[in-house]
């Protein structure tokens, strides 16, 4: 019997028994001491006896409104006995007696449920669906409807019971144990959506359900059940609905915190009014049994574990099935932080390696790979996670450290079935490292264990390639010829003939790699790596002096090519040849079939710039321009677009350019040719849209400050810098405008505005080449607070964490000086060594960095060693004057301090002889010096 | 001035006559409830108002003899919420500000609303930028309430400054102290946050995401962090150069938050985002 049907038996009681007493006190003595040991015997459960001594007492007695509790009471007796045939007759005998009677009601409802308890579901459901209008029987009606319903096997109508009987609310306690067998009716049926909805009316009124463990169990079970038909976003959701221990110790208290206080209302009640006090002592005996259930429950509940681990457990792995991998991660760590025991921790930890491998998280991967072979090295999952430490390794470019790994699980673990699969990595792990005897040696391995293995061929074919990969051409030609020979139905022919041209081309057999690249296309039509092969060919052409046959190889491998790589050096070679041959109508050519054969390629802009530049060597400088400008229209909005500035250089460079007025030049030509550049470049910019986009805005600038640049107008190319700073938001810019802006806006002495656009650059461009800007302009500005320990960091990210090229001196010239700054000599000194060595970056930065070195000898007192720096500065470095006159003291200082004073003097009056130090401080200072000097000698 | 000790003949009568529609109940250590019809502070005495038959007059209590003050839960504090959700902190600020001032001679009292209350105006400052205000009055929050929860809260208003001062250890201390002790899913929200953003600051990038997601993951009903960390966490990933999640975390944010200030930052970053 369903939980639904017992609760219906209280319910017969307590109406009953209220009102037999009440009209018994009217009754006749001898009827009344048997009505009341009848009624003392149902009080004490003695149900058949109760009927039986009351139908006998009905025997005697005339039917009169009087008597009516009695036959009401004789078909609750035979109810409450089980005896539901005659509880129906006693009914039935009610209601043809008393047909208005104030039970009537009642009496026709105790037929329905005594039809239900005896399995007549079919009357039993119809006679429900009569109460379903009365509003004080409607929700039980419905639950018993939706009962009988289900026990005939007719789920759909009792959904629709339970449908009608929870509605849009929740009302009472009872309507929430019929909400919660509608959510488990509708997962059953796999009707995800539906089941959740019902939960959620569910937890919208958690008060009301009278066992939140219960909901607990059915919100995990709904879970699972989703889980298990891999619907994960509802099982997400069924698993996030169940209380924690806390949670579920809360309401549970404070349920029986509210029976209690029923309890005692009803007792209040009581003493109030004397006259309840049987309905209210039958309520309270109820509530009692319900308040002692309730506390079994909550005793029997906090003697469990927590059930929040294997709850988090399902969370992670609801989330790695979405796809959600870091959310996965979260939770793992969760369970492994918040929960030091329990079986859920290898699981979890096991969960959160393939989840951190998964999001390119190496390092913690295997960090967690160490700890799980640690504390669970004879669990189940350890020959998975020690094949998954080793290739994390590989994953992280950690060649060493893969095989240390993957060697170590070799011999822990010699019955690993990832042994093939551990053994093939390990060969490819010395491949990678360039490591190549060793490769081999490791591949022979395999094929010792494995000669029939998975990998088998490959890893043949990959010892042919060892020698190869070493540089040993001649070596790889007779291998690969061989493996040729060998195996002439290889997976990896096509690739061993290309292979083999290489060789051929690194001895220099051009007309071999020719004719091997010809052949392989006939034999490989359509093969992927026909771009490649076309290079080659393409190469070997143009290394025999053969151009004109190389440029439409090229041409042919760029189109054929599959990768980004392959294409861009073929496009490239075919252009550096044709500059070679002069041939810039062809150039254009190639850029211009190269747009249109690739129009999504990211090399678009780059090809565009050079139909401008060949169209401009041509003379066609007007279409150059269009050109050019029509590009720049194209994507002046976009500010991720960062080619657009290189355009957007060219195009000032052929504005200040003048036209040739060629024969077929035109009147327009000429007319063009007058006008001013400025103007030519806001006529060729000018965009079609009436409001300009504060991007298009801040280039249409930056196009006039190159002009300015280009025209040498120093003062109108800040200008415009300026007004981009004024007028257009940090977000609206483009890499390289967001660094311009900024480094002029940090020259003019605004570190504070100039921080902002330094740090949209780092926020929003964190992989733009122009992204060094930020790093080193937010270093200077820290160095110029004398935030030192700041400033380092962001010149040392600006060197460690990127790959700077727009900005690598100043970012090392910038860490070293903050490291002098911060007094830690050693690494100064090293650090303005390299920048001094650098060849190409001769200049100021040398003469700084050399002084800064006299500086630091001077610091250690080793003043010869600071002397011969500063001299070093003030002749070797004589244009960067400031450092010059720093130098000068700097010796000055060194020969006093060593003693040398007429040395000393006559660097100061040399420093004072210099006219173009005049106006330094140093002067001075020099001054000052030599009348020191002259005081003491 | 001169304290009064309160007319305790009159106490039992009280008890009875006041209406309890309004009430703003006393109770004292000693466990008696008084129904008032309204509390005043002055000094260190808390007066209530009192009717007794058809006239009416106050009664003083020690503040230190008052267990609690029963204050019903002032509405303004769920509307000053909404607004806070939904991006508009000046009229969040507006709407909060009175309900500040009245609690505050009370905020010594327990039951009184000042800390909620306080805490709302730290966020309204925080989000028109006024720091240094949120600060000082995170820091009074801070030296002044008694439940730990709220102590908490306002121990995570000082992770903005700790942020602009770039000291970070300290920051992230404080983040994970609250983490660890606290068991207020609100406050527990606001602590991943503001740790998401010490670890964002530092351009750890893969530790913010982690911290960023406990929200979603653990707090997704805390739907006044939800935006801050969808936020937070499309800029950690955009750092690890994920754009994939990144546009995700955005894209959940304008769907799901469509009113919070943070959406409109993402609608903004979403269309300057790498396609």
């Amino acid at each position: 019997m369903s939980r639904l049907v017992r609760r219906a038996r209280f319910f017969c009681i307590t109406i009953v028994l209220g009102a037999v007493i009440a009209s018994a006190q009217n009754a006749n003595p001898d009827l009344a001491t048997a009505y009341q040991e009848a009624m003392a015997a149902f009080q004490s459960g003695q149900y058949a006896q109760a009927a039986t001594a009351l139908e006998a007492l009905v025997a005697r007695v005339a039917v009169s409104p009087q008597v009516e509790p009695i036959f009401y009471t004789i078909g609750s007796a035979y109810f409450n006995a089980g005896d539901y045939v005659k509880a129906i007759a006693a009914f039935k005998n009610y209601r043809i007696k008393f047909p208005q009677g104030p039970h009537a009601t009642r009496a026709a409802f105790a037929i329905a449920q005594s039809n239900l308890l005896s399995e007549n579901f079919k009357e039993a459901a119809t006679q429900m669906a009569a109460f379903e209008k009365d509003p004080q029987l409607r929700d039980e009606a419905l639950l018993f409807e939706a009962e009988a319903f289900q026990s005939a096997g007719n789920i759909d109508q009792a959904m629709a019971a339970l449908e009608k009987a929870v509605g849009e609310e929740i009302q009472n306690a009872g309507v929430m144990r019929a909400a919660m067998e509608l959510a488990q009716l509708y997962a059953k049926k796999g009707d995800g959506a539906q089941a959740l909805h019902v939960l959620e009316k569910i937890h919208r009124k958690i008060a009301l359900a009278d066992d939140v463990i219960e909901l607990n169990t059915l919100s995990v079970e709904l879970g699972d059940k989703f889980f298990n038909s891999q619907q994960f976003k509802e099982a997400l959701t069924c698993y996030r609905f169940v209380y924690s221990r806390e949670e579920v110790i809360k309401l549970e208290s404070d349920r029986i915190d509210g029976l209690q206080q029923k309890v005692e209302a009803n007792l209040a009640e009581t003493r109030a009014h004397p006259s309840k006090i049987t309905q209210l002592a039958a309520s309270n005996a109820q509530l009692q049994e319900d308040m002692t259930h309730a506390k079994e429950r909550l005793n029997d509940f906090a003697k469990r574990p927590s059930l929040t681990p294997a709850i988090y457990l399902r969370l992670g792995r609801c989330f790695f099935e979405l796809d959600r991998k870091w959310e996965a991660v979260v939770v793992d760590l969760e369970i492994l932080d918040r929960f030091k025991e329990g079986p859920e921790r290898e699981p979890a930890l096991f969960g959160l390696i393939v989840a951190l491998a998964d999001v390119n998280q190496p390092q913690r991967a295997s960090v967690r790979c160490e700890q799980y072979l640690r504390d669970f090295a004879e669990d189940s999952n350890a020959e998975t996670v020690g094949y998954l430490s080793g290739a994390i390794a590989l994953q992280a470019g950690d060649t060493k450290k893969a095989e240390n790994l993957f060697d170590r699980i070799l011999s822990n673990q010699p019955k690993s079935k990832f042994r093939e699969q551990i053994r093939y990595l390990l060969g490819n792990t010395s491949f990678m490292a360039g490591d190549y005897d060793e490769a081999v040696a490791r591949y022979q391995d395999y094929l010792k264990e494995f000669p029939r293995g998975s990998s088998a061929e490959e890893v043949k074919y990959r010892i042919t390639l060892a020698a190869l990969f070493a540089g040993n051409y001649a070596d790889a030609m007779s291998q690969l010829q061989a493996y040729i020979t060998k195996n002439p139905r290889s997976n990896f022919l096509p690739d061993a003939k290309y292979r083999l041209a290489v060789c051929q081309y690194a001895a220099s057999l051009y007309d071999d790699v020719i004719a091997a690249c010809q052949a392989w296309e006939k034999e490989f039509p359509g093969n992927p790596q026909l771009g490649e092969v076309l290079a080659l060919l393409g190469d070997a052409d143009a290394a025999s002096s053969r151009e004109s046959a190389a440029i439409p190889i090229y041409i042919r491998s760029y189109q054929t090519a599959t990768t980004e790589e392959v294409l861009n050096y073929s496009l490239f070679a075919a252009n550096k040849l044709l500059q070679k041959q002069g041939r810039w109508d062809k150039i254009a050519d190639l850029f211009t079939g190269f747009i249109k054969d690739k129009p999504d390629s990211p090399t678009v802009i780059s090809a565009i710039y050079w139909v401008g530049k060949a169209r401009a060597h041509e003379g066609r400088i007007d279409e150059a321009r269009q050109l050019t400008a029509g590009t720049i229209r194209k994507y002046i909005d976009d500010p991720n677009r960062d080619s657009v500035e290189q355009l957007i250089t060219q195009l000032a460079q052929l504005c200040v350019k003048k036209t040739k007025p060629a024969a077929e030049s035109h009147r327009t030509s000429a007319a063009q040719n007058s006008v001013a550049p400025e103007a030519e470049l806001d006529r060729l910019l000018s965009s079609a849209a009436p409001i300009l986009s504060p991007t298009a805005k801040a280039r249409l600038l930056f196009a006039k400050a190159e002009l300015a640049r280009l025209r040498r107008q120093p003062v109108d190319d800040g200008k415009y810098l300026a007004q981009i700073a004024r007028e257009v938001k940090p977000g609206d810019l483009s890499p390289l405008l967001l660094g311009e802006v900024a480094d002029y806006l940090l020259s003019q002495q605004k570190p504070e505005q100039a921080a902002e656009f330094y740090q949209r650059l780092l926020d929003a461009y964190p992989k733009s080449s122009m992204v060094d800007y930020a790093y080193h302009g937010l270093g200077e500005i820290a160095f110029r607070k004398k935030e030192y320990q700041k400033a380092l960091r962001y010149f040392r990210d600006g060197l460690e964490k990127i790959t700077a090229t727009q900005k690598l001196k100043d970012l090392s010239v910038g860490s070293a000086k903050t490291l002098l700054a911060l007094g830690r000599l050693d690494e100064a000194q090293k650090s303005f060594e390299q920048v001094a060595s650098v060849r190409e970056w001769r200049g100021e930065a040398t003469a700084y960095s050399v002084y800064s070195l006299g500086q630091i000898a001077a610091q250690r007192g080793r003043w010869a060693e600071a002397n011969a720096y500063f001299q070093r500065v003030y002749v070797g470095y004589q244009k960067f004057l400031p450092w010059v006159a720093k130098a000068y003291i700097g010796s000055g200082e060194s020969f006093e301090k060593l003693g040398q004073k007429q040395e000393a003097t006559n660097t100061y009056r040399e420093l004072l002889r210099n006219e173009k130090l005049s106006q330094f401080s140093e002067a001075n200072e020099a001054r000052m010096r030599l009348e020191i000097l002259d005081q003491g000698s | 001035m001169k304290n009064r000790p309160p007319s305790f003949l009159l106490l039992p009568l009280l008890v009875c006559l006041l209406s309890s529609a309004r009430a703003q109940n006393l109770i004292l250590k000693t466990g008696q409830t008084i129904e008032t019809k309204g509390v005043r502070r002055a000094d260190d005495m808390v007066m209530g108002k009192i009717r007794v038959g058809a006239s009416s007059g106050e009664v003083g209590y020690q503040a230190a003899s008052i267990a609690r003050i029963d204050f019903p839960e002032p509405p303004r504090l769920k509307t000053t919420a909404a607004l806070l959700a939904q991006g508009q902190p000046a009229k969040a600020l507006a709407e909060i500000g009175s309900i500040v001032k009245y609690y505050e001679p009370f905020r010594d009292i327990a039951g009184s609303w000042w800390a909620q209350a306080a805490l709302l105006k730290v966020s309204a400052l925080a989000g028109m930028n006024l720091d240094r205000e949120a600060e000082a009055l995170g820091e009074e929050i801070r030296r002044n309430v008694i439940d730990p929860e709220t102590a908490r809260a306002a121990q995570l208003q000082l992770v903005t400054g700790l942020l602009r001062t770039e000291n970070f250890s300290r920051a992230l201390q404080l983040c994970d102290a609250v983490i660890k002790e606290s068991a207020r899913r609100d406050v527990l929200a606001e602590a991943w946050v503001r740790k998401g953003d010490a670890l964002l600051a530092q351009r750890d990038w893969d530790d913010a995401v982690l911290a960023y997601l406990h929200v979603p993951v653990f707090y997704e009903d805390e739907i006044r962090w939800m935006p801050f960390a969808l936020l937070g966490s499309a800029r950690a990933f955009r750092g690890l150069d994920d754009l994939g999640n990144a546009r995700k975390s955005l894209s959940d944010l304008t769907a799901k938050y469509p009113n919070s200030a943070q959406a409109k930052v993402a609608l903004a970053e979403l269309q300057k985002m790498p396609q």
